[in-house]
């Protein structure tokens, strides 16, 4: 049974498809999608000096820019997400068998809630790595739980040394 | 019973201040890395819905490089 991706000029799903399992490495699993609207000129020139870098990481999948206008279109229909651009949008189109529900699946960097532009750099290295470490990922939607709950103990430990440097 | 010379006030109350600012610091932080980083929530969908448009109606291309923006 095949599992292509529809023609982008009929109509081109974001949805995930069941597939027995993850793609294999080499073949597209995600399309990826850059909504700036140019709102945090420093994180945003720290993303586009990036762009071959994230499409080289990538080369498997899709890496949509969008214009500064057609970002302002889509945060038109998703006002709660004015001023979190630049954001870095991830469809997963895999699906296992356990969850053959074929909406929306994947994940966001809200780059734009970040005002250092070296903070945004960081995490967008984090970002491209945790892309890169779970291509193959049966579960990416608790692989992204699991890393979140890593990072919050990441911070406690911070916290902890941050701490224990003021007090000395 | 107890004897006030027996209760350090003053350190205990230090200790649960840093103890409620470091709780409120941790839950803090993390509710910072959850509005950065996520999964979709409802809200979402609408994206997907639009940009899905956008590339079907040929105004978005996958960027390659030399694309210009």
């Amino acid at each position: 049974m095949s599992h292509e991706p529809p023609s982008e000029k009929s109509h081109h799903s974001l949805r995930s498809r069941f597939a027995e399992e993850p793609p294999d490495p080499t073949a597209k699993r995600f399309d990826l999608f850059l909504i700036d609207s140019g709102w945090n000129n420093d994180v945003s020139n720290v993303v586009r000096a990036r762009l071959k870098t994230l499409y080289e990481h990538n080369l498997q999948d899709s890496l949509y820019i969008l214009t500064e206008q057609q970002s302002i279109e889509v945060l038109r229909n998703a006002p709660e997400a004015i001023g979190h651009d630049p954001i870095i949008v991830v469809y997963d189109l895999f699906v296992s068998k356990e969850h053959q529900s074929s909406r929306y699946r994947g994940f966001r960097l809200n780059l734009g809630l970040i005002k250092n532009p070296e903070q945004a750099l960081s995490r967008l290295q984090e970002f491209i790595r945790f892309v890169a470490m779970n291509r193959r990922a049966i579960h990416l939607e608790s692989e992204i739980r699991k890393e979140l709950h890593r990072e919050g103990m990441d911070g406690m430990v911070k916290i902890f040394r941050e701490a224990s440097l003021e007090l000395l | 019973m107890f004897n006030a010379e027996e209760i350090p006030i003053l350190p205990t109350i230090a200790g649960l201040l840093a103890l409620v600012y470091f709780g409120y610091e941790v839950e803090h932080r993390r509710s910072q890395l959850r509005q950065v980083f996520n999964v979709f929530d409802k809200n979402d969908s609408k994206v997907a819905a639009s940009l899905e448009a956008m590339v079907a109606r040929g105004e978005l291309k996958p960027y390659s490089p030399g694309t210009v923006i």
